[in-house]
């Protein structure tokens, strides 16, 4: 039976806390985390951060929440009014061809 | 000058500074333009138009969703957009055609910013100053009921809450980043801050609800490497990047420009 030297894990938690050459550490993922997430780091930052989370069960656990609260924020975002939509383009069109400006009715019409 | 009804029984006036087509008139009750106008007037005209109709008309939806952030109501979203529509018309040939949204949202701004002038004026005080302030965003669901115990939705729900709870300066940059889907440097432009600060507010933002999620229950505490982080970031307090660290909006206008409308082409 071999047996995983005990080097073997203090060397796997220190490269894990502190990163090496091509993979980021946990304090590294912590601060570029939500940038990531929005596509916002380097290609280079990014191909690091994503070689962090394939193993490391902490900031994969937060990589995952900020994920949803991202997801769930998103699906808040309500779908804009069609007929507002349409209100609108047609009064650019009607700008765009010189027509006169439509207005809306004010507020006490409505 | 209202003269009409239009066919979709908005009532109609006359543009404000409307300059008609190069040929024709424009319609009844408009005064005819004094001659022919030169072939320099034509071609100004004729950029106008063409960059209205390939910049602006294809982002009604997004300057739409946007006004409704900024303006959290949506008759007065559907002004700003219109006044938005009036200006950018105008300014039209003035566009170099580069990065066309951030142009347009740049107008959106500083027309909403009128706006606000005119009516509350105090509300154009540093923002950070109104950190406390608690709005409420429409489409907040109801809080949880019975039939919600469904994790995704209670999830779903304890998120909205926490957004709501933000104070404005960072549920703005929120909002238009993860609910109106701008970049970072767009979502800068309609603020008016350097990207860097719309960095700081959104993450600081999300961090917050985060940690609201945590004190919910329905979400898990941070490692003690991911808690320092956000620890050390709400400790920073109300203080914003300096503007030598932050990347500077591509979208910002120069303080004083009229509206925004004259980038571009001199």
């Amino acid at each position: 039976m071999t047996r995983t030297p005990r080097t073997s894990l203090f060397t796997r938690i220190a490269m894990r806390l502190m990163g090496r050459g091509d993979e980021a550490s946990c304090a590294e993922v912590a601060d570029h985390l939500q940038a990531y997430l929005d596509g916002h780091t380097d290609p280079e930052q990014m191909q690091r951060i994503a070689k962090h989370l394939e193993h490391c069960r902490h900031c994969g656990l937060e990589h995952r929440t900020y994920t949803e609260i991202k997801s769930a924020l998103t699906r808040q975002s309500e779908p804009v009014d069609a007929d507002a939509v349409r209100r609108l383009t047609d009064f650019g069109q009607a700008l765009l061809h010189g027509e006169d400006r439509p207005v809306p009715p004010p507020a006490d019409d409505r | 000058m209202i003269v009409g009804r239009g066919g979709n029984g908005l009532r109609l006036r006359r543009v404000p500074g409307h300059v008609d087509q190069p040929t024709g008139s424009a319609g009844p009750g408009v005064p005819d333009a004094p001659g022919p106008p030169d072939d320099e007037q034509g071609d100004r005209l004729a950029a106008r138009n063409e960059a209205f109709a390939r910049y602006v008309l294809p982002e009604v939806d997004v300057l739409l969703r946007v006004a409704r952030t900024l303006t959290q109501q949506p008759v007065d979203a559907e002004d700003l957009v219109q006044d938005t529509l009036v200006r950018a018309f105008r300014a039209g040939d003035r566009f170099d055609g580069a990065h066309p949204r951030a142009w347009l949202l740049t107008i959106l701004r500083n027309t909403h910013l009128n706006r606000v002038r005119v009516r509350r004026p105090a509300l154009l005080d540093d923002p950070q100053t109104h950190e406390e302030d608690r709005v409420s965003w429409p489409g907040t669901p109801p809080p949880t009921s019975p039939e919600d115990l469904v994790l995704g939705e209670v999830f779903d729900h304890a998120v909205a809450q926490a957004l709501n709870d933000l104070p404005e300066v960072f549920a703005a940059a929120v909002r238009l980043v993860d609910l109106d889907g701008l970049s970072y440097a767009e979502a800068a432009g309609v603020l008016g801050v350097p990207v860097g600060t719309v960095m700081s507010r959104l993450h600081r933002g999300r961090a917050r609800i985060r940690a609201s999620l945590t004190r919910a229950g329905v979400a898990p505490s941070p490692s003690r490497v991911h808690a320092r982080t956000v620890r050390e970031v709400e400790a920073e307090g109300g203080r914003e990047p300096e503007s030598g660290d932050a990347e500077p909006a591509a979208v910002a206008e120069p303080a004083g420009r009229a509206a925004g409308e004259g980038r571009g082409r001199p």
